[in-house]
């Protein structure tokens, strides 16, 4: 991949108020925020799949809508093509002619959907809004494609979403983001409420979509098989840190941080009963108030040492592939190339 | 497996539910069997009855469902013709269920620890002290930290993990020789899981308690059960130990199930699409074996004659007329 990158984000961070806490001996309320996305830097090439992996709470919703420009960061830069939207409020972006360009696939589409809206009116919706110069008819027809893309038959077109099988309507969910013809697709967990048979199928037209339009994926999704398969390149946040991120193969086969690590251990294996693995004790630390100066994993890591409760690890090495924030990295160095 | 008889055994459960719709035939002839100490896995993907057979093993049937053959046994005892005074005897000591969302599961308005107090003192004689101790104890046993401040806490206060450790907690409180578990998982966190699975597993294996464990994830079942059973449609179609289910799969849908499954190595042309949809139970006119529409190797007597059991291996069972 050569040139400018397609989405460049810098140091991206995200906090969220809450309600100052009087400390239990008494005196002044200490100010307290919740820090979901904490100095996330990283670049996108065009055409690129990126998968986004975490446990839940480890900031990757709020970073893809971030991304999708739902929400606004409170420090940090996001480049899209060239034009920083970092600086454009989420609200007044519904009216920014970028807002055709970043699509997002949300993760229920059972909640996503208007349960009042037919899947014509549903995929026609954002296609009236966002493609300017459309008349009634060109709208209806440019829906109707959309819906035949997804493999959606046409006399699904006067159904309600409960008139559809689950299936069907992530179909729809899919056929909303793509009807303008976007550029950059950040799709949250769109097959997480699938039974496997039908997730097969949607992750396939997923796949087949991403080649035909040249689109470039923000894939977020707890499932590292899907994101492996699906994938060019995978971050894997933890606690609102960015904590490696690289190609695919290169962090599924040599994870380097222990939490990598951990979270592929976990992935439940056809025919390996009662393998041992190793486990991360304990729970997440809170994402209140985090020390800037400790490791976000320290208590739960098997490896952690009187560094890491010391400095956070920075993400690095810079310029690399495939980097991790780990002071003490599992696995072997790579060959540069 | 012993040749004592077992502790659960389903025979021919065949149920309906009679609603507005039609009639939906939701099970059809479903036997299986657990063993004392036992794991078996149930997996099929939503709408292949596994959950509706976990609620008639319990008893706890919606008055809709109608058993119209067979039954469940549970030690000797025919479950379905108990009136529901010896039910609740039986539930707690004997079979306890962890239920799918811990969340909406546990009472969002009581802290966890009383929760727990309420079950042990149902079933139990013992004094408020004596079932806090022993609430304490649980908590302790399904390594919830700092348990004597947990017991104050409500549920939204825990994490989802959390909240399915009060759940399992809950369930074991009794020491039942049974526990079935109604993906118990689902909605956490891979780590979470990992943990959680282990956990059951090992008080499964400490206790020398039985367990049935419904999923619709087939590598979480093979990880963590002695055997599996397949379900499709209200049907069991293979039962096999994990090795051999995944070495050898008899059916055609277990090995579509399986080859529809993400693994390590799969690619998107590997993967592999189970075509169709599950029929629509309330059809009358259900083919005899329900894989039929979606089958690759349908024959003509698929529609009409019900599939027999075949045994390709001592211990692992397939329903179809064309065997792997």
């Amino acid at each position: 991949m050569t040139g400018e990158p397609f989405v460049e984000v810098h140091r991206l961070s995200r906090t969220f108020a809450l309600p100052a806490l009087r400390p239990p001996g008494g005196g002044r309320p200490v100010p307290r925020h919740l820090q979901a996305v904490d100095d996330v830097s990283f670049s996108l090439a065009r055409g690129q799949a990126l998968g986004l992996v975490g446990e839940s709470g480890c900031g990757k919703t709020t970073l893809a809508h971030i991304l999708a420009r739902l929400a606004d960061p409170t420090a940090g830069g996001l480049v899209f093509d060239g034009r920083d939207l970092a600086a454009v409020p989420a609200a007044r972006f519904a009216r920014d002619p970028a807002r055709r360009r970043i699509q997002m696939v949300f993760q229920d589409a059972t909640e996503a959907l208007n349960p009042r809206d037919t899947v014509l009116e549903a995929i026609a919706g954002p296609i009236r809004l966002l493609v300017p110069g459309l008349r009634g008819r060109e709208v209806a027809e440019r829906a109707a494609a959309t819906a035949a893309r997804v493999n959606l038959p046409p006399e699904l077109m006067t159904r309600f979403p409960h008139q559809l099988s689950g299936g069907q309507r992530a179909r729809v969910g899919i056929a909303r983001a793509i009807g303008v013809e976007p550029e950059l697709l950040i799709l949250d967990e769109p097959t997480s409420a699938l039974d496997v048979s039908i997730q097969a199928v949607v992750l396939k037209l997923l796949d087949r979509l991403r080649r035909e339009s040249a689109l470039t994926y923000v894939f977020v999704s707890h499932d590292l098989n899907v994101v492996r398969m699906l994938c060019d390149r995978v971050m894997v946040m933890y606690l609102g840190r960015l904590i490696e991120e690289g190609p695919v193969e290169a962090v599924f086969r040599n994870p380097r941080h222990p939490y990598t690590a951990a979270l592929i251990d976990a992935i439940p294996r056809l025919g390996a009963r009662g393998a041992a693995r190793e486990r991360l004790a304990g729970e997440p630390r809170s994402p209140v108030n985090p020390s800037p100066t400790v490791c976000r994993l320290v208590g739960r890591c098997a490896h952690e040492q009187a560094r890491c409760r010391a400095a956070m690890p920075p993400l690095g090495p810079e310029g690399a592939g495939h980097r991790h924030a780990c002071f003490f990295p599992l696995g072997r160095d790579e060959e540069p190339c | 497996m012993t040749a004592a008889a077992p502790l659960l055994r389903v025979r021919d459960l065949t149920l309906e539910f009679v609603t507005r719709g039609g009639t939906v035939r939701a099970l059809d002839a479903v036997g299986l069997a657990v063993a004392e100490g036992e794991t078996v896995g149930v997996v099929g993907e939503s709408g292949s009855g596994k959950s509706v057979m976990a609620l008639a093993v319990m008893g706890l049937l919606d008055r809709a469902g109608r058993i119209t053959a067979g039954g469940v046994e549970y030690r000797g005892r025919r479950i379905e013709a108990l009136p529901e005074r010896e039910l609740r005897r039986l539930r707690g000591p004997e079979i306890a269920m962890v239920f799918q969302n811990p969340r909406t599961a546990l009472n969002p308005i009581r802290p966890v620890g009383r929760q727990l107090v309420d079950v042990i003192r149902a079933h139990r004689a013992l004094g408020r002290r004596a079932a806090e101790a022993e609430a304490v104890a649980m908590l302790r046993a399904v390594r919830i930290t700092d348990p004597e401040a947990r017991m104050g806490a409500y549920p939204f206060e825990l994490s989802g993990g959390m909240c399915q450790r009060v759940m399992i907690a809950l369930a074991l409180a009794c020491a039942p020789r049974l526990v079935i578990a109604d993906e118990p998982t689902t909605g956490l966190d891979v780590t979470t899981q990992a943990v959680i699975m282990d956990l059951v597993a090992g008080l499964a294996a400490e206790r020398a308690m039985a367990a049935l464990f419904i999923t619709h994830d087939l590598a979480l079942a093979a990880e963590h059960c002695h055997r599996i059973v397949v379900m499709h449609a209200g049907q069991v179609v293979e039962t096999a130990t994990p090795g051999r289910l995944f070495a050898a799969p008899a059916h055609p849908y277990t090995r579509q199930l399986a080859r529809s499954t993400p693994g390590e190595a799969t690619t998107v042309a590997t993967l592999e699409t189970v075509p169709g949809n599950l029929p629509d139970l309330t059809d009358p006119c259900l083919p005899a074996c329900r894989y039929a529409a979606r089958c690759p190797l349908v024959a003509p007597r698929c529609l009409t004659e019900r599939p027999p059991r075949t045994e390709p291996w001592p211990g692992h069972a397939v329903f179809c007329w064309n065997p792997a």
